[in-house]
């Protein structure tokens, strides 16, 4: 049994704050590396996104069947969050050219995580993705998606989620390709897969 | 999860995302945040109990006794007298209570537009207790400056509360049969369901001195 599972059989049993704050440093870290991605590097949305999701998630654990671990359940109820903005108008699809992106982040990279320059390169890249394009490769090739599985989140074709990668992945080629250099060195990987 | 085996990842930009880390660090407000979220709505118990020893509590009790007994003019020495055993009112006399509303760590400020919605509800309380003939007074306590006079010291620093204490945002005075009665009403704020906390404490009338078990009332 993981950590994380654990630290959620010890809340569910207890529903105390301290271990549901244990819960949260174990299992946030993904959660919002998730968020950024899915917003562009939209640090207030992201927030909001994370929050939402542990609320939803807190308020259904009893609906939690075990049948991928909590962090992917976690995942999968902010994805949805994220629709759920995304069809209520609350938040635009908001695609941004590289260089838009780059002034939005004025140097300081929106992912702590991301200290070399080429991976803020790819960074930039994913968040100047348009939305469709960004959240199919983010779930698929970041985190690990099958396209069942995203189709089944995002309420999309299998076949819409294949093509958007395809289109995703060949727009990404192409804005590594105008001006981000290209990944040099991952010696230095600080993030935690 | 897994990834498709009949849908590899571009060589190029397969590589480019598999060196991004997929677990970054949260902002390190987020936590207080979503806790007190979750304790907004009753889904975790408040954020004070984390500490051991309720410190933020009795800070609170204490911030509040200090800064009543500031706004009600007391001088300090009064903090040291005797405490009344019991209700300081006669019976029969409707007893004040002061409603002392705290930004803890738990409060969800609001944000945006959401500051003139949060404005019509409490104003709505205040509205129906004085419909009740429950309200005697109170206001918002503006947040945006304040001093703090330590102990000892004639010098104010600026600051909304003794150290490690929770800051006070709006005080309310009511009248309640009984401590019960005040309670209710106390709970039936707004601020509660954003996270606040509310501190309910007797008024003790400044015309009476307090009255000490197994004394004579004086006067």
């Amino acid at each position: 049994m993981t950590a994380t599972a654990v630290l959620l059989r010890r809340f569910e049993r207890r529903r105390d704050d301290a271990t549901f704050r244990a819960l949260y440093r174990a299992a946030t870290p993904r959660l919002w590396g998730l968020a950024l991605r899915l917003t562009g590097g939209r640090r207030d949305e992201a927030e909001e996104l994370v929050q939402e999701a542990w609320i939803r998630a807190v308020e259904r654990l009893g609906s939690f069947a075990r049948r991928s671990s909590f962090t992917t359940w976690l995942c999968a109820i902010l994805v949805n969050c994220h629709r759920e903005e995304l069809r209520r108008g609350a938040r635009a699809w908001r695609s941004v050219e590289p260089d838009s992106v780059a002034g939005e982040i004025g140097g300081v990279t929106p992912f702590p995580g991301a200290h070399r320059a080429a991976r803020i390169d790819v960074e930039r890249a994913l968040a100047a993705l348009p939305g469709g394009y960004r959240e199919v490769m983010v779930l698929h090739d970041l985190y690990g998606y099958t396209h069942r599985e995203i189709a089944a989140t995002l309420e999309i074709a299998e076949g819409t989620s294949k093509s958007q990668l395809a289109r995703a992945r060949a727009r990404l080629r192409e804005l590594l390709a105008s001006g981000a250099a290209p990944a040099r060195d991952r010696d230095d990987e600080r993030g935690r897969r | 999860m897994s990834n498709d085996t009949h849908d590899p990842r571009g060589p190029a930009e397969g590589r480019e995302l598999a060196a991004l880390p997929l677990e970054l660090d949260p902002p390190p407000g987020l936590e207080d945040r979503v806790a007190g979220s979750l304790a907004a709505r009753g889904l975790l118990p408040g954020a004070d109990r984390r500490r051991p020893g309720l410190p933020p509590l009795r800070a609170a009790l204490a911030a509040a006794a200090s800064l009543a007994l500031l706004a009600l003019g007391f001088v300090a020495g009064r903090a040291l007298a005797p405490r009344p055993a019991a209700s300081a009112v006669p019976a029969g006399e409707p007893t004040r209570y002061a409603l002392l509303l705290y930004e803890t760590a738990s409060y969800d400020p609001p944000q945006g537009r959401e500051a003139v919605e949060r404005y019509h509800e409490y104003s709505r309380w205040v509205g129906q207790a004085r419909e009740r003939g429950q309200f005697v007074g109170g206001e918002e306590l503006s947040v945006e400056r304040g001093w703090v006079i330590p102990p000892a010291s004639s010098t104010p620093r600026p600051g909304l509360a003794p150290e490690g204490s929770a800051r006070l945002s709006g005080v309310f005075l009511i009248t309640a049969r009984d401590d019960a009665h005040a309670l209710d009403l106390a709970a039936s704020l707004p601020h509660l369901r954003h996270g606040g906390h509310v501190v309910v404490q007797e008024v003790v009338p400044t015309d009476r001195p307090p009255r000490v078990e197994g004394e004579a009332p004086a006067g």
